[in-house]
């Protein structure tokens, strides 16, 4: 019954928390996901904006970059300036364990004083210049020494490999790759490198990562590179010749150019004492300075030839008119005017070629202080020339309502008025360019758009011509100052200069100025050379101390130009060569020479045939005879035609006496 | 209903497998960008140092020729500049051609023409 109840007995029924428990599941589930969304939601929509420029910081860092400062060249290419990458040597002196140590090991590195090197590597700063621009060698040095604290970085350092060569006339740069001085300065905006700020990513290290198309090889930083006008071995004629003639002269310095007339470009530009860019420390007040384009000076008789095409090129003048010279004394406006020697009546052509203060003066007064003021300022004196250069003087010219009566005497003599070197070079250019203004140009790819301009007319063509022509007197005739240039088989045009300097205090002490201008050749010229030479002893006089100096520049730039002429006077026991009849010569046997036979098996009969035909056919066989005699034909040879070729190593081993050509003037 | 439900099991099981390949992609993509960072890296340094050593030996090239160098070496194989008369150049068809600097017309000093 029991059992029977306890069978029948209706069991309670289980209770499903299955739904339940996947409700709470999908509860906890949702919750968790809608907190997930939330939060997601917050760092996204609430904290977004902040949390993105963190990681930004983090990720990406800023970085600075320049371009490498530009090269300058001379007019064929030469390097005459360029930045190169070099080591900077610097510390963080809390890294330095040692720095007693350190200093000892770095000083004899570095050059520096041990005290010098210990006082920086106990610094309190965090980071200190040991040595900037330093050497690879010495760089290699320090890395090999491998000392706590001490790094090398890079620096950027500034290459004058022709190390003195045009100087001043380049500058310098600082340790920041500026340009502090010369060209360096003046072009400054052209040659620096610009600067750039880009956004890279870093990786957990620090290291910089370039991924965008932002990359620094997308754009151009580079400064520009400069070509100037400058021959860079002219520019060493003119510079080896300046600092002979004021060494001989002992004179404290000079300045010589060297100018292409028909393009007004600046071959030379040589300042002496030299100035080596490449070493500025410890640099003396002037020692970089341009004195060609800033000092100025008073170019005495320089103004002569100038005064007589403006006077001539306004008719009170004819190089006939003949001037009486007071027998080189001459009372004028309460102050007496000297010659240095007693002349009568000259010419106006004659008072070039002598030189003569009064008949300066007296032309001057004929012409009148103000169309002479008003020549002076077509001339370019007064006023900047324009050239990229640095501190550039306008030099000295006073308002004409400042002019006494004498001042236009004294200024038609070029004592008075003040003129840079540069000023003069450019007013002397107008006449050599027969009378047209042409601005001079020291670069040759200028930034400056080209713009045609009417040109400036001075002087009339035949009134320039009139007055090379008269300074070629000066060179080329007897009693003309300039003798000392004369270039036998050229016409070389001159004036001389020797003026004497003010004294700072005023009045005229007794240092000159002695210098000499030069047209190559005389007529039409191509070349204008200046030289100055600055207070020279004993001799001050222009045609002494610079006009040899100019003579020696004229030669040795013909001669690297190959421009020589024909019949100058060769040297004792060389003989004269016509160069028509020469010409003429060579080149009947040049016709000659041209059907010859050559046996490739064996030496051909060279005699008869042009030195150059029988050089290059041994060359060909690699052989390089030795010359003897005179003249452009060969008239015998060893060894003898016919005969082996001379074997390669035995000819090689010989060199030059292995195969003798003989030479003769043809008959 | 069945078949509805296997549809989209498949579907999205293919979907997170398509995930999982797009996400393992990115990530293998972005590793294979940061090696060629540093590839990168290195190259522009190889770069950097080679135009730098440039740099340098252009400016010893420049040395070398230097016109005062030129000088030395010159005297010392026994050259030297070019002296009035020595210098012709011909040409493969013979021409010869001496100074074009020839000397300046007569003298006529005498006045405006």
């Amino acid at each position: 019954m029991n059992r029977k109840a306890t069978v029948n007995k209706p069991q309670k029924p289980a209770r499903d928390w299955s739904r339940a428990k996947i409700i709470l599941v999908c509860s906890f589930v949702f919750l968790g996901w809608l907190g997930l969304w939330a939060r997601a939601g917050y760092l996204q929509i609430i904290q977004g904006d902040e949390l993105a420029s963190k990681a930004m910081r983090q990720h990406v860092a800023s970085e600075l970059d320049r371009g490498s400062r530009g090269q300058i060249l001379d007019r064929n290419g030469m390097l005459l300036a360029k930045s190169v990458e070099l080591c900077a040597v610097y510390a963080r002196p809390a890294e330095v364990k040692e720095p007693a140590k350190a200093a000892a090991i770095l000083a004899p590195i570095l050059g520096q004083s041990q005290g010098e090197l210990l006082e920086k590597l106990t610094s309190k700063r965090g980071f200190v210049y040991l040595e900037r621009r330093v050497a690879d060698k010495t760089a290699a040095k320090v890395r090999e020494a491998d000392l706590d604290g001490v790094h090398l970085g890079v620096d950027y350092g500034r290459s004058y490999p022709n190390r003195h060569l045009a100087g001043q006339l380049l500058g310098f740069v600082n340790v920041d790759d500026k340009g502090v001085e010369g060209l360096e300065l003046a072009l400054n905006d052209r040659l620096a490198g610009k600067r750039a700020e880009y956004a890279v990513q870093r990786d957990a290290s620090g290291r910089r990562l370039y991924l965008d198309a932002e990359g620094r090889e997308m754009q151009n930083l580079n400064g520009q590179d400069i070509r100037l006008t400058i021959d860079s071995h002219i520019q060493f004629f003119a510079e080896e010749e300046l600092a002979k003639a004021v060494e001989k002269n002992h004179a404290v310095r000079g300045v010589t150019m060297v100018i292409h007339v028909p393009t007004a470009e600046i071959l030379a530009w040589a300042n002496y004492p030299y100035f080596n860019p490449n070493n500025v420390v410890g640099l003396k007040p002037g020692a970089g300075r341009n004195r060609a384009a800033v000092d100025v000076y008073e170019p005495g008789s320089t103004m002569k030839p100038l005064l007589v095409a403006s006077a001539l090129q306004e008719g009170v003048v004819r190089p006939d008119t003949t001037i009486y010279c007071e027998k080189g004394r001459y009372s004028y406006a309460k102050r007496v005017i000297r010659d240095t020697h007693p002349y009568g009546d000259l010419t106006v052509a004659e008072v070039i070629r002598s030189s003569s203060n009064i008949g300066a003066a007296k032309i001057g007064a004929k012409l009148g202080p103000a169309k002479l003021f008003a020549y002076f300022s077509r001339l370019g004196f007064g006023k900047r020339t324009g050239l990229p250069l640095a501190g550039e003087s306008s030099g000295l010219v006073r308002p004409l309502k400042q002019w006494m009566p004498i001042d236009t005497a004294t200024a038609s003599f070029g004592q008075g008025i003040g003129v840079t070197a540069i000023q003069l070079a450019q007013a002397y250019h107008i006449l050599a360019n027969d009378g047209l203004y042409k601005p001079l140009q020291l670069v040759l790819d200028s930034d400056q758009p080209v713009v045609e301009t009417a040109p400036v007319r001075v002087f009339d063509a035949d009134v320039a011509r009139t007055v090379q022509r008269m300074m070629r007197d000066v060179v080329q005739e007897e009693g003309g100052t300039g003798g000392n240039a004369m270039i036998e088989g050229l016409e070389v045009g001159g004036k001389t200069g020797t003026a004497q300097k003010a004294k700072p205090g005023g009045g005229y002490g007794n240092k000159y100025l002695g210098s000499f201008v030069a047209f190559v050749p005389a007529v039409g010229p191509e070349y204008l050379i200046l030289t100055m030479i600055d207070e020279p002893e004993p001799s001050h006089y222009g045609g002494v101390v610079a006009a040899p100096a100019v003579r020696e520049v004229t030669l040795k730039t013909l001669s690297y130009l190959g421009r020589m002429p024909e019949t100058v006077k060769l040297a004792k026991g060389q003989e004269q060569i016509h160069p028509v009849q020469a010409d003429r010569e060579i080149l009947e046997i040049a016709n000659v020479g041209a059907t010859t036979h050559v046996d490739a098996k064996s030496v051909p009969d060279f005699a008869g045939m042009p030195l150059r035909r029988a050089v290059e056919i041994l060359a060909k066989k690699g052989i390089v005879p030795k010359l003897e005699g005179q003249g452009l034909v060969v008239s015998g040879q060893t060894p003898a035609p016919g005969a082996p070729w001379p074997a390669e190593e035995a000819s090689r081993q010989n060199d030059a006496g292995g195969f003798v050509l003989k030479l003769a003037r043809p008959s | 209903m069945n078949a509805m439900s296997k549809e989209w099991g498949l579907s999205v099981a293919f979907s997170l497998f398509l995930m999982l390949v797009f996400g393992l992609g990115l990530v293998w993509l972005n590793i294979e960008r940061v090696d060629l960072a540093y590839d990168l890296n290195q190259i522009q340094r190889d770069i950097n140092e080679t135009e730098s050593l440039v740099a340098k030996l252009e400016v010893e090239r420049n040395t070398l020729v230097t016109p005062e160098r030129l000088r030395a070496l010159a005297a010392h194989y026994g050259l030297g500049q070019a002296r009035a008369g020595q210098i012709r150049r011909i040409s493969d068809a013979g021409d010869v051609t001496v100074s074009t600097l020839t000397p300046a017309e007569t003298p006529a000093a005498d006045g405006k023409q």
